[in-house]
């Protein structure tokens, strides 16, 4: 039951509607995606989910309780993990002492968090080779992989992650998005995608949603998307 | 030189390091210099006057008085600094509220203790003698006090996942909550832990020191120096930085005369901002 739920969301930003009446929904096991110009909404959506946005009108349900009023640090023990974007990893901590603050929640089983650690490790090698580095002077690759291990440490029921490929090297954003699709198949985390390369992440998708000024415009099957005239038109251009 | 002088600018240069020391709690998860810093000083001065020198209580008695005042006026000085700082989404709005509330805080002062200084007895009358230079108990229990303080903060910001969340809520407030860091918690629990070491540091300092209702904004001053020199945010720092201004301070003042010694640090400060300025242990500011 890790439904995520959206209903009828607005927030103002001063005086201008950042989401304008938004619905959508996210069950449990599926990969999401979330698709749109710069400015509509897509990252104010994720920012609603985790908290740091409150909505003045609207609901969120995650797992059938409604969270619209809980504080954000609490929305983590719940479940929900949220990679921002820009990824925002500590520079001035470790990779280690990131990776940590990322079990904050976690923190009084400490065989948990260190049986998860490992996990990490297995799944970004890279990570374990520069465990005592700062995380400041990681390439962008390896940070957007700290980012995500960062979030996965709490075991999050439903990972978010706006513009992971931002600022990536073609290669290493098909890496990573393997990554994604192996979390997925693997060990069945429900994933909600924002993302710029629309073809990309359609292809990764079961279901998008397109916003457009805080709303959703269109909402189907990836495989339909992909073919849809409107679609190809709006967002997947000329850009690939 | 006279030795004496050296180690008595290192018992006032511990004074300044404990205000230096409080200031860098508050500072670590907010980045915010809490110009009301001092008045936590007075306060523990002003509770060790009124319940030993005054009510003769027992050392613990008013000790456990202390704090649990010291934590309430770090509760109200919390909410009198981030509330408009949290409701006006001014980066500087806590300029103006931290020295707000060290006024409001000296007028309270003031208003019983109109024309007390919290001098009150020693708690050890021994002196001790350290090469010939002659020292009281009590400013070695003050240096003492800074000592464990300044080296237990350094390794809780270092080795505990707690420290790590101070830092970490200091760089990035979101990142934090979506981590699942109490931020508000953090914040809340500097600022009193903050209030009861300098308030530590006034209750224990008082019999050795002058200490007048009005003087939180001087010791702030000094405290603030010494965070300067040392570089901001540092417990090394404020202990280093503490010491120097302490040291410049007792032999300027020895040599030159009284009216020199808080100009001598004033002038350090300057030079310091010139020639270093992220102090002796800052960290180089990193853009984001």
């Amino acid at each position: 039951m890790s439904n995520l739920e959206l209903k009828n969301l607005t927030i103002t930003y001063g005086g201008a509607k950042a989401l304008n009446g938004l619905s959508i929904e996210v069950k449990e096991g599926e990969f999401v995606a979330l698709l749109g110009a710069n400015g509509a909404g897509k990252t104010t959506s994720l920012r609603a989910i985790s908290g740091l946005l409150k909505p003045t009108t609207g609901s969120i349900r995650f797992g059938g309780e409604d969270i619209t009023k809980l504080s954000g640090y609490k929305r983590v023990a719940l479940g929900i993990g949220h990679v921002p974007e820009g990824r925002q990893i500590f520079p001035d901590h470790t990779v280690d002492e990131n990776l940590q603050l990322g079990s904050f929640i976690k923190r009084k089983s400490y065989k948990e968090v260190s049986q998860t650690l490992e996990e990490m490790f297995g799944l970004f090698p890279k990570l374990r080779e520069r465990r005592k580095q700062m995380a400041g002077t990681l390439s962008g690759g390896e940070a957007q992989m700290l980012a995500i291990a960062r979030s996965l440490m709490s075991r999050p029921r439903i990972l978010m992650l706006d513009e992971p490929s931002l600022g990536l090297a073609p290669q290493m954003v098909l890496e990573m998005f393997r990554y994604l699709k192996k979390l997925h198949a693997e060990q069945g985390l429900t994933i909600l995608l924002v993302e710029q390369q629309a073809r990309l992440a359609l292809q990764l998708a079961s279901r998008a949603y397109i916003l457009e000024r805080g709303q959703v415009k269109i909402a189907g099957l990836a495989e339909d998307l992909i073919i849809d005239k409107r679609v190809a038109e709006a967002y997947l251009g000329t850009s690939h | 030189m006279d030795l004496q002088i050296w180690v008595e600018g290192l018992y006032i240069g511990s004074v300044y390091a404990l205000i230096a020391l409080s200031m860098t709690v508050v500072y670590q998860p907010t980045r915010i210099m809490n110009f009301a810093q001092g008045e936590g000083f007075v306060l523990g001065a002003a509770i060790g006057y009124q319940t030993i020198g005054v009510w003769h209580w027992p050392v613990w008695q008013a000790g456990a008085a202390l704090i649990l005042l010291a934590m309430a006026m770090g509760y109200v000085m919390e909410r009198m600094v981030m509330l408009p700082v949290q409701l006006s989404g001014n980066r500087f709005a806590w300029i103006i509220a931290t020295l707000a509330a060290a006024l409001i805080f000296q007028s309270l002062f003031n208003l019983p203790y109109a024309n007390v200084t919290f001098g009150y007895f020693e708690f050890f009358k021994t002196r001790a003698n350290i090469f010939g230079a002659h020292i009281a108990m009590q400013k070695i229990l003050v240096f003492t006090f800074m000592v464990f303080a300044a080296v237990f903060y350094d390794q809780l910001l270092k080795r505990t996942l707690w420290g790590r969340s101070i830092r970490a809520v200091a760089h990035n407030n979101d990142t934090s909550i979506i981590l699942g860091i109490p931020t508000k918690l953090v914040i809340k629990v500097a600022f009193i832990s903050g209030t009861v070491l300098i308030a530590c540091a006034g209750f224990l300092a008082a019999p050795v020191i002058i200490v007048a209702p009005a003087s939180g904004l001087f010791f702030t001053i000094q405290g603030f120096t010494a965070a300067i020199i040392g570089g901001v945010g540092s417990p090394k720092g404020a202990v280093a930085g503490g010491l120097m201004i302490g040291i410049l301070d007792s032999v300027v003042r020895s040599s030159l005369g009284g009216t020199w010694g808080v100009f001598s640090t004033v002038m350090a400060l300057a030079l310091i901002l010139v020639v270093r300025p992220n102090g002796f242990f800052g960290k180089r500011v990193v853009g984001r």
